[in-house]
């Protein structure tokens, strides 16, 4: 096993001598074993090692960068050297600059021995089991693609300004994608996906049914109405109408680049009172936890918008110097690119209503499950097509929906929040209840 | 590279097939005046995969000497072999005639001849100038890519392949504000192709200025009107439609999991009017950025007819699939990079020009839309899709009238290529930054002419 930190320090130490003011080493080693599903059939299975560095200099203030696949040391040396001629063609910002040396949270529950052990038989076993749930759970269904992956990856950053932190840890990921035929009915197709942390929280025959309810709903859909009235978001597609973006508009990037709605918008409110968004790199079993961001500063828990109120924006070292502030710890990116800034585990805390009595209260409405189609971040408008969409009537799901598009502005949704869900959904590293927004178009035809 | 593959494979028990593949990238993007990004990458190993008992088994290398590409081979076979009892259809080979071929003729002017200060300042003066095109411009991104890759592939059937591949892509994104309004333009072009063939289809003046005039006048256009319209799309929506839409309703890996096109072979499934390609190699225009001469399994990347004026003639193969359906392969088979296994996917796709002017088809509608660009959009394995539109104008009486705010258009792409009743002579390759996602990313073009046809278009109910 190489010693990354080792490679790290080296990479940073050459491009020092190479003339870079600060330099920064990230590298990383991948172990995955993964078996795809494809056409209903075990597919194909696979298992590789793969490995990267990445070197960011700065020479006199001018950024350089250069990343390789190899963790040999002269290959170390040469991506150094690369960095080093990049920075020297680049031109001087005041704003960069590396983080300085922090100390680093405990975060427990990353790396279980028992899910990172898991054999290559195992791992066919899962895949094998979830294609068989969702197979035998309706004979129209019928499965197009899917995966079984777990991953152990080790990382480290290393900086000539003191950061040096290394961390391993595990997950597993299995998804089905898929549709249901009946006929020349055909389904939308949907998808489901989990991802744990632990072994003893896997159930992919869970999952399987799951995506086989899904399909299965959604067949003998029909034509809706148009209206302009209330939608209820399922936490899949809050997830791309709500806190898209948001995230856009709180990377301080966007806010200093004059992209972002959410400029000099803080203290101010931006969503409805009812709107709590918590971003946590330290969630307990969240999939995007860790102890520390892409340049090594400690994660920790950040609160975005408190009772609609835009509390703080995501920073990184760089866009917090500019802010003249400290980096929240949001810089993220892997070994092959320059950080940039984006969210950790997100989280929109739940209401104090059911899901079930917000459908109930509403009179002629849809429930959104997932749309085709998202938000333009900067404006906001929105366009999507339903798919998985039911058309509510008297407080009741009425029939599945097709051919059927709404259309409203996500900012302006986020102030007509009527409803909240207890229940929450995890969606990767989102965590979202259902969401009652007012006044959207919908256009069925 | 090609005696050390050679030697590897000549020792497997099983059908194995060994792919090297070398890629160095660099990329710029300038955001208002700051260097965001500037980097150099390599990113080079070895892919075995070995068929055997009907199983695929799949591994990879960074380390390239013929130890580390030996034990990649053994574990790609333990894996094949393991998966054998597993999987219910055993997969076969097509028997073919091996492709041997080198390819490696490098653009005139490539971009390796280009300096990488020379890529900057073109990035920096294209942004800059976007931003100084009008004082409502209120941030601009412009951003240079290139992919240069090797490759070698060789397997147990004989194949052996050496190619050589240049695809660059250059573009700027302009945000223009007026209180708390924001609206965003955008030019992004890409090609297979050089320097020089890069900058004659993305002149930096005319893309700055292009991004920078579309971002301000959308600042005050009205929203487009709800409803189904007779529509013009440019060769670059056209792209979309068949690329997203249609082409991958026709891959063979969907088609036998119930894709909307499956069992429709010889059956009427556009107008008559649609002759609709995909292909490997540019078609009627040069520069397609899907372009390549042999696919990640080492077959001919040839041109694949998938509706002839209307009927739906074939589907996108890799050797599996070809051999399933008693067809031959189309060179469809792509692998992103050497450590993810070859899937079936697009290239060059494309709806086949005729003979009509864009003014002509505009003067056919009485009350419908001129939508230009693309803004990126869905689609699922029923056809039905959802783009935004560039560029959306209306048109009155056979005119253009006016600039609107992006369309949204949806609809079920073969109801739309049934409904087609006119074609431009405007054929154009348009789809060539970006990429396209199936799992892996890849670059792919699209394109055709200008289409009259009719579309639903999401508009506010008040």
């Amino acid at each position: 096993m190489p010693d990354l930190k080792a490679i790290c320090h080296q990479a940073a130490e050459s491009a020092r001598r190479s003339g870079a003011g600060q330099a920064e080493a990230y590298a990383h080693e991948t172990v995955s074993r993964s078996v795809k599903i494809e056409k209903n059939d075990i597919h194909l299975a696979s298992s590789a090692t793969s490995c990267g560095l990445g070197v960011r200099v700065f020479v006199e203030k001018a950024l350089g960068f250069a990343s390789t696949n190899s963790l040999d040391s002269a290959e170390a040396a040469r991506a150094a050297g690369a960095a080093v001629t990049v920075a020297r063609c680049t031109m001087p910002d005041e704003a960069n600059e590396l983080p300085e040396k922090a100390a680093l949270p405990a975060v427990p529950g990353l790396h279980e021995e028992a899910l990172a052990a898991t054999t290559m038989a195992e791992t066919l076993d899962l895949a094998r089991t979830m294609l068989a749930a969702a197979r035998d759970f309706d004979r129209r269904v019928t499965i197009d693609g899917g995966s079984v992956d777990v991953v152990t990856r080790r990382r480290a950053v290393v900086n000539t300004r003191g950061v040096a932190a290394e961390e391993i840890s595990s997950h597993i990921i299995y998804l089905l994608m898929g549709m249901a035929k009946d006929g020349d009915d055909v389904s939308s197709f949907q998808f489901e996906f989990d991802v744990h942390r632990e072994r003893a929280r896997v159930d992919v025959a869970g999952l399987g049914r799951r995506l086989a309810g899904k399909v299965v709903a959604t067949l003998g859909a029909g034509k809706g109405e148009s209206f302009r009235g209330p939608v209820i978001l399922s936490p899949d597609a809050a997830a791309e109408v709500l806190a898209s973006p948001i995230l856009f508009s709180a990377d301080a990037n966007m806010v200093q680049k004059g992209m972002s709605p959410f400029a000099g918008k803080l203290g101010q409110e931006v969503a409805d009172a009812r709107i709590t968004v918590v971003d946590d790199g330290l969630l307990p079993g969240g999939v995007a936890s860790s102890a520390f961001d892409r340049e090594g500063v400690p994660h920790r828990p950040l609160t975005i918008v408190k009772d609609g109120t835009l509390q703080s924006y995501m920073y990184d070292t760089r866009t917090a110097r500019r802010g003249g502030t400290r980096s929240t710890g949001h810089a993220v990116g892997g070994a092959r690119s320059v950080p940039a800034i984006g969210p950790t585990n997100l989280t929109f805390a739940p209401g104090n209503v059911g899901k079930d009595e917000i459908i109930a209260g509403v009179d002629r409405g849809i429930l959104v499950t997932r749309l085709s189609g998202g938000p333009d971040p900067v404006s906001g408008d929105l366009s999507g097509v339903v798919k998985g969409g039911f058309l509510i009537r008297k407080g009741e799901i009425a029939q599945p929906l097709t051919g059927t598009v709404i259309q409203a502005n996500s900012y302006e949704l986020l102030k007509k929040v009527t409803a909240v869900s207890r229940e929450t959904e995890t969606i990767y590293s989102f965590r979202m209840p259902y969401v009652r927004v007012e006044d959207v178009s919908v256009t069925s035809g | 590279m090609k005696d050390v593959l050679l030697q590897a494979l000549a020792g497997a028990p099983d059908w194995t097939e060994l792919r090297w593949h070398r890629r160095s990238q660099v990329r710029v993007t300038v955001e208002k005046g700051e260097v965001r990004q500037a980097k150099v990458d390599t990113y080079q190993g070895v892919g075995a995969r070995v068929l055997a008992g009907g199983a695929w088994g799949f591994s990879s290398t960074s380390t390239v000497d013929p130890a580390a590409i030996g034990r990649a081979i053994t574990e790609a076979a333990a894996i094949a072999r393991f998966l054998s009892s597993a999987r219910q259809e055993k997969a076969r080979l097509p028997q073919l005639a091996p492709a041997r071929a080198e390819h490696l003729a490098a653009p005139a002017d490539p971009v390796t001849a280009h300096s990488l200060e020379e890529k900057l300042e073109l990035v920096l003066r294209t942004e800059r100038e976007t931003r100084a095109m009008s004082p409502a411009v209120s941030s601009a991104t412009a951003t240079y890519s290139e992919y240069v890759d090797e490759k070698w592939i060789v397997n147990s059937s004989g194949v052996c392949v050496h190619e050589l591949d240049h695809k660059p892509e250059f573009g700027v994104w302009a945000v223009a504000s007026k209180d708390d309004q924001k609206s965003f333009g955008a030019r992004f072009v890409g090609v297979d192709g050089g320097w020089s063939d890069l900058l004659a289809k993305a002149r930096p003046a005319e893309i700055s200025g292009y991004a920078a005039r579309l971002a301000v006048d959308k600042l005050s256009a009205p929203y487009p009107d709800g409803g189904v319209f007779p529509v013009v799309m440019d060769p670059e929506i056209v792209g979309l439609l068949c690329h997203e839409a249609i082409g991958h309703t026709v891959e063979a890996d969907f088609v036998l999991s119930g894709s909307i096109a499956a069992g429709k072979v010889g059956q009427k499934v556009a107008g008559d009017l649609v002759t609709l390609c995909d292909s490997g190699a540019s078609e009627l225009k040069p520069l397609a950025a899907g372009s390549m001469a042999f696919d990640d399994e080492g077959t001919p990347a040839r041109r694949a007819v998938l509706i002839e004026n209307g009927v739906l003639r074939g589907y996108l193969h890799n050797l599996e699939t070809a051999a399933r359906f008693g067809v031959e392969p189309t060179g469809n088979a792509r692998a992103w990079e050497y450590d993810n296994e070859p899937l079936i996917r697009m290239r060059n796709t494309y709806l086949e020009p005729g003979g009509g002017k864009v003014e002509e088809l505009i003067a056919g509608i009485k009350d419908g839309y001129y939508l230009k660009g693309s803004g990126g959009g869905q689609a699922d394995a029923n056809a039905e899709f959802m783009f935004s539109a560039g560029e959306t104008y209306r048109i009155r009486d056979g005119k253009v009238a006016g600039l609107c705010r992006d369309a949204t258009l949806s609809g079920q792409a073969f109801e739309v290529l049934k409904s087609v009743d006119a074609l431009g002579d405007d054929f154009e390759w348009a789809m060539g930054s970006g990429h396209c996602g199936k799992g892996q990313p890849a670059k792919v073009d699209g394109g055709g002419p200008s289409i009259r046809c009719r579309v639903t278009v999401a508009g506010k109910q008040e």
